[in-house]
């Protein structure tokens, strides 16, 4: 080949070489355009989708709130502590750490934290603000905040009505008391939100966020319970419980004209914060879901359907004994009564006094239908609905069962079984001329602004007997009292009360146990325009078992505080139709 | 007649001994202003490409989202200082030094092999020297070969059109660096020494029946190999269809795919990938043109293509219009291995070539690809700086 022949050629390929790079980048243009134009969308779609999450929007739960609005339990949103190990140079310092602020931590997690190839760690759920808080401040490489989509429920009060509000679970489901029962309206709607990704799920931090479904919160529920009044319950009920070495207590404050729960205590109690610490024992909410054996508390039942019969007026007199037999069994005056005197007795002192044989007599005199219409009209035997979880209806057998003792030791108390708040409600319709309400704990439904979306109203079920039947009854608790078993634990300095004593032996197993008792005693202030039916309840006394020494002076402490409490801030609870 | 040749047209090549050249032959002209606007353009791209692709792994990994970019500076630091001494030099020199730049590349890839000599990453033995300042020899073998073959074909000069003594000579010097590199193993590398030797070989004016039975012969053994090897035949097939197992074997180039497609036509801005959030892997080296074509959309991708055009012309024209044949195919090699890589890699990351760790010339992070690049334009730069006035 010619030398100058090669140079033609050489140059010929160069431009040949050029122009086979100008075909290739041609090519990959049209393959770009393909890839981003063409199927540019499609792609895009498919890439968002594989980048997108979707994920719970944090939905505040309800607060529970006393008569007054103060805030009994509330819902924060919460943060719970993790750590991306791969991140972490110094495990030890950051474990050492982590430790000042959420205590000991577990080997595994101690583990964990060493291994540089784990992205993710838990350290604790749901800590307390103050944690959060705290870890943020040390600023440890590696340690990370996350929200909740739900949140963390504190008890502001602790232990204070802890049977009645109940507890929730982790994940905020409400498990026992109001919260339980009153789930639906507390829980907050977790709404939806869809986010961009990283591979590891952590949203990327320009990445769009779209609101699918906004969170909604809970409502608020407000009680009819006076925080006031039922830390003074507490406190009373404690004492006595304390005193007399009790298993357990019970005490009712009710306002008798609209049938509002002013306080509930239930001894012993727990703290909803760390219910986990304690037993189902102190869960129970003992106003509604133990019935027991009133004992003398409820001649007033048998007074009431003497009276309203018609049978049996106040100055009806009946023969005044220390014994009967009726039945083949012979009954005797309890121990707390006094001893009959004279030869004959009024209803009035049979009250008074807590006489069993009078009682008997005169349950004898008026007949089974005229006693259990009354027990029925009472309502015994059914639930009160007042919407806490558990509610125990009691025990009242139909005359058709009723042995040949029976209707005599019915009359005072025994063979029948009640929840103390059905007797508080019966003795409500004592104090208000003889309507049985229906008793009520919560007070309000409050949307997330505060605002009220359902009031529960006064709810009158029956009228059970007359006022004048009311009065007469009235008259004759005032004269416990004053002359009679509840003189002088019961009374007050500066009001009248009225009220019962009552002191039941306990029957296991259908036999009646020597030693243990359930001391009582229901009363009222002031007498005779009632504002506040007050029952207290001991449970298995040490010591003394009368209802007048054990109960009563509870029952003193709580009227005396309702009343010193009024004194200095009256509140319109003197008419049915007003606030409870 | 060679002077009046000369006289009438000063681009034409004049066949010479470039041992022999008289400087006085030539003048210097001013750089090729193109050439030096495309490069710098395509380093600039390049810097601000791998501050974005690789900040979020950069922060994960050093808590610094500028890691990567300030490594890459410090790369670029030196790789301007090689590509300035290679410009300054008179590439003459290159024609003497050849062979023992060549023996001195052999020995480093030989080097590499060596356990405990040759760094191993993912099964690979590719890197001399230490962790941090570690190299890749296949890297610098490409330079070499080229000055190589260069200097062998322009003394070779129209022997090539002699099967045995030129063209196989030459086809020996690619074979014996492929091999070394092959046994890395690193095909891809080992086939672009194999594409840019071939266009050398071609632009030299070998003739084209020979070229093809070179290629029927050494062509059919490679395709063996892909088969042989379980994952090479595993990318064959995720390059057929990427779709089948996109979780795994087509993972890299189906996310390559989304990066791309999610850029449309002017891209979801710069900075804002969602690729780079660890889904697209390599995301800062091979992968870097679909986060470019991610964010910045096919106007951003399509300009770089253009870049590379610009690259290829500029290049190609200094190697018609080089005072000697030795410049000449020099300066052909260089723009041959430059724009070679920078259409597979862009055909790698658009589905329309098969997966090989190729990375984009100037864009990728990478100091010895980056050193490499810079001193291969040096040198086409260098080639285009001087051209013959007078044969005297």
């Amino acid at each position: 080949m010619h030398r100058r022949a090669l140079a033609r050629v050489a140059t010929m390929r160069a431009k040949l070489l050029f122009f086979g790079f100008l075909a290739i980048a041609g090519y990959l243009t049209w393959r770009l355009i393909d890839v981003q134009i063409r199927q540019g969308p499609v792609l895009a779609k498919a890439a968002l989708a594989q980048r997108s999450d979707t994920v719970d929007l944090f939905a505040r739960r309800g607060s529970i709130l006393d008569r007054d609005g103060h805030i009994l339990v509330r819902s924060l949103p919460s943060q719970s502590i993790y750590a991306v190990p791969h991140d972490i140079d110094h495990p030890d310092r950051v474990a050492a750490g982590l430790e000042r602020v959420v205590g000991k931590l577990s080997p595994s997690v101690i583990a964990d934290l060493h291994d540089r190839h784990l992205w993710f760690v838990w350290i604790a759920r749901k800590v307390p603000h103050a944690w959060a808080k705290a870890v943020k401040a040390l600023h440890l490489p590696g340690v990370q905040l996350e929200e909740e989509q739900t949140g963390r429920r504190y008890d502001a009060v602790g232990t204070l009505a802890s049977p009645i509000i109940g507890f929730v679970g982790t994940n905020e489901q409400g498990l026992d008391g109001l919260e339980y029962a009153y789930n639906g309206w507390l829980r907050g709607h977790p709404g939806k939100e869809t986010l961009e990704t990283d591979v590891f799920g952590r949203p990327i931090p320009f990445g769009k966020r779209t609101i699918i479904k906004p969170a909604r919160s809970g409502y608020s529920i407000e009680l009819t319970i006076d925080s006031y009044l039922q830390f003074v319950a507490e406190q009373a009920l404690g004492a006595q419980v304390k005193r007399y070495h009790a298993s357990s207590g019970t005490a009712i404050v009710m306002n008798p004209r609209t049938g509002a729960v002013l306080a509930m205590a239930s001894l012993p109690d727990f703290n909803p914060n760390r219910f986990w610490k304690y037993s189902a024992f102190d869960w129970r909410d003992r106003a509604v879901e133990d019935a027991y054996e009133p004992g003398s508390t409820y001649k007033l039942v048998m007074a009431a359907g003497a009276l309203q019969s018609g049978k049996v007026t106040p100055q009806s007199r009946f023969p005044a004994r220390n014994s009967i037999t009726v039945g083949g069994r012979t009954l005797y005056n309890a121990e707390d009564g006094l001893a009959a005197k004279g030869a004959t007795e009024t209803l009035e002192t049979i009250i008074a006094d807590s006489l069993n044989v009078g009682a008997a007599e005169v349950g004898m005199s008026i007949g089974a239908r005229t006693f259990y219409t009354m027990e029925m009209k009472a309502g015994f035997g059914k639930p009160t609905h007042i919407g806490l979880p558990g509610e125990n209806p009691g025990i009242v057998p139909p005359p058709s069962q009723w042995s040949g003792s029976s209707l005599a030791t019915m009359s005072f108390g025994q063979g029948v079984a009640v929840t103390p708040l059905a007797l508080a409600r019966y003795y409500c319709a004592i104090a208000n001329g003889g309507l049985l309400l229906r008793p009520r704990i919560v007070r309000a439904v409050l949307n997330q602004k505060g605002k009220v979306v359902y009031m529960y109203p006064t709810e009158i079920e029956r009228r059970i007997f007359s006022p004048k039947t009311a009065r007469e009854l009235l008259t004759f608790l005032r004269a416990v009292v004053t002359r009679g078993t509840g003189d002088p634990t019961a009374q007050i300095p500066g009001y009248k009360t009225a009220g019962k004593t009552g002191t039941a032996q306990v029957a296991v197993n259908g036999v009646y146990q020597r030693g243990l008792y359930i001391a009582s005693f229901i009363g009222m202030v002031p007498y005779p325009r009632v504002r506040y039916v007050i029952l207290v309840k001991v449970d298995h006394p040490v010591g003394s078992y009368y209802g007048t020494t054990v109960a009563a002076p509870a029952f003193s402490k709580i009227a005396l505080a309702a009343m010193l409490r009024d004194e200095a801030r009256p509140r319109p609870s003197s008419s049915p139709s007003a606030a409870p | 007649m060679r002077s009046a040749a000369a006289r009438t047209d000063p681009r034409r090549i004049v066949e010479r001994e470039p041992s022999v050249a008289s400087r006085r032959s030539y003048i210097a002209v001013p750089p090729d202003r193109w050439l030096f606007i495309a490069v710098a353009l395509l380093v600039g791209i390049g810097l601000v490409m791998i501050f974005s692709a690789s900040s979020a792994t950069a922060y994960a990994e050093h808590r610094d989202t500028a890691y990567y970019l300030k490594r890459q500076t410090e790369w670029l630091a030196l790789g301007l200082l090689c590509a300035y001494i290679a410009y300054r030099l008179d590439y003459r020199l290159l024609y003497r030094l050849a062979p023992a730049i060549f023996i001195l590349s052999l020995l480093t890839l030989a080097a590499v092999l060596v356990p405990h000599v040759g760094i191993a990453v993912n099964g690979a033995r590719r890197w001399l020297g230490f962790h941090a300042l570690s190299v890749q020899p296949s890297e610098f073998a490409k330079p070499a070969l080229i000055i190589f073959l260069a200097a062998l074909l322009a003394k070779k000069n129209e022997k090539i059109i002699s099967l045995a003594g030129g063209l196989l000579p030459a086809c020996g010097a690619i074979v014996a660096v492929a091999v070394l590199v092959l046994m890395e193993p690193d095909m891809g590398t080992a086939s672009l020494y194999a594409l840019f030797g071939a266009v050398m070989l071609f632009a030299a004016g070998a003739r084209i029946t020979h070229l093809i039975a070179v290629g029927a012969v050494t062509i059919p053994p490679a395709v063996l190999a892909i088969i042989a090897s379980p994952y090479r035949r595993a990318r064959i097939l995720a390059f057929i269809d990427p779709w089948k197992d996109p979780q795994n074997t087509g993972f890299h180039i189906v996310q390559s795919l989304y990066a791309l497609g999610s850029g449309g036509f002017f891209g979801v801005g710069l900075g804002n990938s969602r690729a780079k959030f660890f889904y697209l892997p390599e995301q800062y080296t091979d992968f870097i043109f679909s986060i470019l074509g991610e964010e910045l959309g096919l106007i951003g991708t399509v300009s770089v293509v253009a870049l590379f055009v610009l690259l290829a012309y500029r290049g190609i024209r200094i190697a018609v219009a080089a005072p000697d044949r030795f410049g000449c195919y020099l300066a052909t090699g260089c723009t041959a291995m430059i724009v070679l890589q920078a259409f597979v890699n862009i055909g790698v990351v658009t589905s329309s070539w098969p997966v090989t760790g190729v990375p984009l010339p100037f864009i990728s992070f990478g100091g010895s690809s980056l050193i490499v690049n810079l001193v291969a334009v040096a040198l086409i730069a260098n080639v285009g700086r001087q051209r013959r006035v007078d044969a005297a």
